[in-house]
């Protein structure tokens, strides 16, 4: 029999002193841990002060983190609560971006200004992943520091998150190696319903050139490149957004927002919805069953017997955007990344305005 | 008209209630019925759950776990059964226990009810006549029945506690009888039939640069009986990189034909330096009397040396030194059980203590990897202090290589430790894994363990988590050569680290659960260090909680909840189907601590007699 996972709540074992059950959690790429929510019964009836709203929130197997967060406030009904808590990702939400601890001036580096939020009691650990130099054009609004990641991370094509052990990290999205991917599904036990509404072959920018100010347009691909293996299949859709609003920004940056915004709308195949699997149905790719507690955001998951209309393969490798796992149940639901945001005007403004996808 | 189906000798309580005994001083007259009364122990149901598969006729249904028991009583009340109903309930709506002995029984039973009621079995006649009452009282029970006498084993090696170990050799020098040789692997030639005597083992040496070689050694005993005693301790050595396990052949002097066994596990040897303990699993042979043992070294170096030392007979496998031990707990009873488990050193507090269960029969696995480091350019530094006996110092270019058998490695996610002490410095560990098949790696070594960075000032040794892992990093066959190779990489630029790596650990978490706490270390004492702790399993009495405790007194009453030092946590499992492998590391006392388990022996629905 597997190992438990136990939950500590500001460092108390959860087990040591109530009954509790029904444990599900998520992780999600962007973001990382996501949310965790489980049902607990108060021995004698009294509400346990320990469970206040903002409590750190560990979930533990063995000694290894498998999700971090924050508790919300309880949901009691008599003796009986539900519990959530949510990931570490928005507390960056509540620190502004900084050069320094004292703020006296906005950064536009998101080392730097996650080196001055943890400096005022931002409980996340750095990784050298994280761009300790300026990619954006600096506009004249404060970020928080959960904003500038994300607008950060959209310009060129990366996404961040806060791990089980509140490290922020900056990854591009994982794809398979010459190896193959992380993890493979074996034909015949998920289907992938490929969709092809709300498809943009071509995404075109208005933005303001901080060059001359004047208003210009970019694409990508190029509105006269050949026709991409996509256009082919989905015919020619172009697609046109004003970031005049950003404020004026160089033609490299429009043109990586594009490419983001292209890369992660309908430029591919992608999915309508998510893989649903129980033990045993995930197999590393060395052949193992996986443990569901090891399945994490933004690994690489073949789901083979799949046609893959662009590449011609029979599998499709997908990223993992969204693991939600119900522990008791023994159930995985695992969505690729994206998988909710296909529209491009969507891609947009969950990108650029730091929302959730 | 109700029939005693009890004789005089049968006992029948609901808790303190005798419901077959009759007191002649009693003001009424309670009786239980037998079956065709209403009486009826109930059963324990499966709870089968239906998996999605590919089977393609059927449907694969597994046996997830079982429900309460139903247990009914049927009892009938004479004389007084106002009163009798009072007595009834007092004992009712309320965790309890029900204890029967049947007569021909030399032992009670004991079925654990969570909660009860009382249902009246209308019946005008029998009250308004015979002023009897005919009720069935309705309990809501554990779905296992247990035995009544609390019982306690203690987890063994080879050779503690009254385990027997037989030696059959005991190599010193001018041991005789040795023969053997060294050849290469490849084509055959013989390289060396010289076998050394030496103080504590007989040792092939042979030179061969880049090829692989084989070592053989064989000695004729007169016949050693086989079997009381199932396992086969050999302690060996070796000098360069190791191919695999070594396997044995035994010969049966009425039987020709060999029969070859592969290690069941293997460990650092704690009485004789250097060499490892390697137990196979004989059962199944009676005696023997050639032994021949071949291991082949990768002949790298300019000499390449094996050495075969003791070698004993043992009931049981498993080994340790003063601070690991893999032992195992056999259990009585036919289902699985609950209890405390107890974790005593006389003197010493535990210090940090990592107590990791897993099903005993988990073929060879064994979570401490010394036995399986490879040979490294400076000999390991023998201390006491180290987990392993050893340790390795930093060495920037030189990372640790760990072959271990994929048959040792059961299937599973797991999480991976390592014991190693520093001081003064900082020091950046890199982890991988890879898969091998014979001497061809398979595909990408998965990595555990990027740059992660560990600081120290005290050189204490220390228990680290490195990473997680799935294992084995590639699928192979059973029965094939294949096998894991684990690298583990310590670099610092801080010239002043002083920096000993001890060992690694492979937790399989899939298969098996783990406690990590910190019980203090010194002289124990009440509130202070202890010397002992406790996991308890969740119980009734408990609200269905499991504890954890630290004190040092035997009879617990200077326990604390232990809670607050634990770094892991978990709910051990004890099925005596197939018995308990533990595996124990405290980092404070300079002798084994004792690992015992108090219990219920647990029984499908009967208990039966059981030997301590």
């Amino acid at each position: 029999m597997s190992a438990s996972i136990q939950v500590l709540v500001d460092g108390v074992w959860l087990t040591s002193f109530l009954s509790w059950g029904d444990l599900s959690y998520s992780r999600s790429w962007p973001l990382g841990c996501k949310e965790a929510s489980w049902s607990i019964t108060s021995r004698y009836g009294a509400h346990p002060t320990l469970l206040r709203p903002g409590a750190k929130v560990e979930l533990r197997r063995g000694c290894r983190r498998v999700w971090a967060g924050t508790l919300q406030e309880p949901d009691w009904n008599g003796k009986d609560a539900q519990l959530t808590a949510k990931g570490p990702s928005g507390e960056g939400d509540g620190y502004q971006a900084f050069t320094n601890p004292a703020g006296s001036a906005a950064s536009y580096n998101p080392y730097e200004a996650i080196t001055a939020a943890i400096a005022r009691g931002l409980d996340w650990k750095l990784t050298d992943s994280v761009p300790n130099y300026v990619l954006l054009n600096e506009p004249t609004d404060l970020y928080t520091v959960s904003g500038l990641l994300t607008a950060t991370a959209l310009v060129n094509s990366y996404r961040w998150g806060v791990d089980a052990d509140r490290r922020v990290y900056y990854a591009m999205d994982k794809t398979a190696n010459d190896y193959g991917p992380d993890y493979i599904v074996r034909p015949g036990v998920a289907d992938l319903a490929v969709a092809t509404d709300n498809y943009a072959s071509h995404v075109v920018l208005r933005y303001e050139d901080v060059a001359d100010n004047v208003v210009k347009t970019v694409s990508y691909p190029g509105l006269a490149s050949a026709p991409t293996v996509y256009e082919k299949l989905y015919g020619r859709v172009e697609w046109a957004k004003s970031v005049v609003d950003l404020g004026p920004m160089a033609t490299w940056t429009a043109f990586s927002i594009a490419a983001a915004i292209r890369n992660r709308s309908m430029s591919q195949p992608t999915w309508a919805s998510g893989l649903s699997l129980l033990p045993g149905e995930l197999l590393t790719r060395g052949g193992v069953p996986v443990d569901h507690a090891r399945v994490r955001e933004n690994q690489c998951v073949r789901v083979l017997g799949v046609h893959d209309p662009i590449t011609h393969k029979r599998y499709i490798d997908f990223t993992i955007g969204n693991v939600s796992r119900n522990v008791d149940e023994k159930t995985l639901n695992i969505d690729p990344v994206d998988i909710a945001a296909r529209t491009p005007e969507e891609v947009f403004t969950d990108l650029y305005e730091g929302e959730e996808l | 008209m109700t029939v005693d189906i009890y004789e005089p000798e049968a006992e029948l309580f609901l808790g303190p209630l005798d419901l077959v005994g009759f007191d002649p001083e009693s003001p009424f007259r309670l009786e239980a019925l037998s079956t065709d009364g209403g009486t009826s122990w109930g059963n324990a149901g499966a709870i089968d759950v239906e998996m999605r598969s590919f089977l393609q006729h059927g449907s694969l249904v597994v046996t997830e776990g079982w429900e309460n028991r139903v247990l009914t009583l049927a009892v009938s009340v004479t004389e007084d059964p106002g009163l009798a109903e009072a007595m009834l309930l007092s004992q009712l709506h309320k965790p309890n226990t029900v204890t029967y002995k049947p007569r021909t029984s030399p032992v009670r039973t004991v079925f654990q009810a969570l909660t009860s009621t009382l249902v009246p079995v209308d019946d005008d006649l029998l009250e308004n006549f015979d002023a009897e009452v005919i009720y069935q009282i309705k309990l809501t029970c554990r779905p296992f029945a247990r035995g009544d006498d609390l019982i306690t084993v203690e987890a063994l090696a080879a050779g503690e506690g009254g385990q027997i170990t037989a030696t059959i050799e005991d190599i010193t020098t001018g041991s005789t009888g040795w023969t053997g040789l060294a050849y290469k692997t490849s084509g055959g030639m013989v390289l060396s039939t010289d076998v050394d005597v030496l103080a504590d083992g007989v040792e092939i040496a042979a030179t061969l640069a880049d090829a692989e070689i084989t070592f053989f050694f064989t000695k004729t005993y007169p016949a050693v009986d086989t079997t009381e005693l199932h396992y086969l301790a050999v302690e060996w050595r070796y000098n360069t990189t190791d191919k695999n396990s070594p396997t044995i052949k035994l010969r049966d002097p009425d039987d020709p034909a060999p029969v070859e066994f592969s290690a069941v596990a293997s460990m650092v040897s704690p009485d004789d330096a250097g060499f490892i303990r390697s137990f196979y699993d004989i059962s199944g042979l009676d005696q023997f009397t050639v032994f021949e043992f071949s291991g082949a070294l990768g002949g790298a170096s300019p000499t390449a040396r094996m050495a075969v030392g003791n070698l004993a007979l043992t009931n049981y496998f498993g080994t340790g030194s003063p601070r690991q031990q893999l032992r195992r707990l056999d259990l009585h009873g036919t289902m699985p059980t609950t209890g405390s488990l107890e974790i005593h050193h006389p003197t010493q507090g535990l210090g940090e203590t990592l107590f990791y269960s897993c099903r005993g029969d988990s073929g060879g696995y064994n979570p401490a990897c010394r036995s399986y480091l490879q040979p490294r350019t400076d000999p390991s530094v023998l201390d006491p202090t180290a987990v392993s006996g050893y340790y390795d110092p930093l060495m920037n270019s030189e990372p640790s290589y760990f072959y271990i058998p994929n048959a040792a490695l059961p299937t599973g996610d797991y999480t991976i430790l390592a014991s190693m002490s520093l001081e003064g410095g900082t020091v950046t560990l890199n982890g991988s894994a890879s898969a091998w098949m014979y001497d061809a790696p398979i595909g990408e070594p998965e990595t555990f363990a990027d740059a992660l960075v560990v600081n120290s000032t005290d050189g204490q040794y220390r228990l680290i988590e490195l990473g997680d892992i799935h294992f084995p990093v590639i699928k192979a066959s059973d029965g094939s050569l294949s096998r894991t190779s684990v690298t583990i990489s310590v670099t610092s630029s801080d010239f002043d680290a002083v920096f000993k790596f001890d060992d690694i650990f492979l937790l399989n978490l899939s298969t098996g659960q783990f406690t990590l706490l910190n019980c203090g270390t010194g002289e124990p004492v009440a509130g202070g260090p202890s010397n002992r702790m406790w996991i308890d399993s969740p119980d009734i009495g408990n609200s269905g909680q499991p504890e954890i405790w630290r004190g040092s007194a035997v009879e617990r009453s200077d326990a604390v909840g232990a809670w607050i030092y634990a770094e892991a946590v978990d709910i051990h499992e004890f099925d005596p189907q197939y018995d308990v492998t533990t595996f124990l590391i405290t980092l404070g006392p300079d002798t084994a601590p004792a690992v015992r388990f108090h219990y219920y022996p647990a029984f499908w629905y009967r208990a039966y007699p059981v030997e301590p």
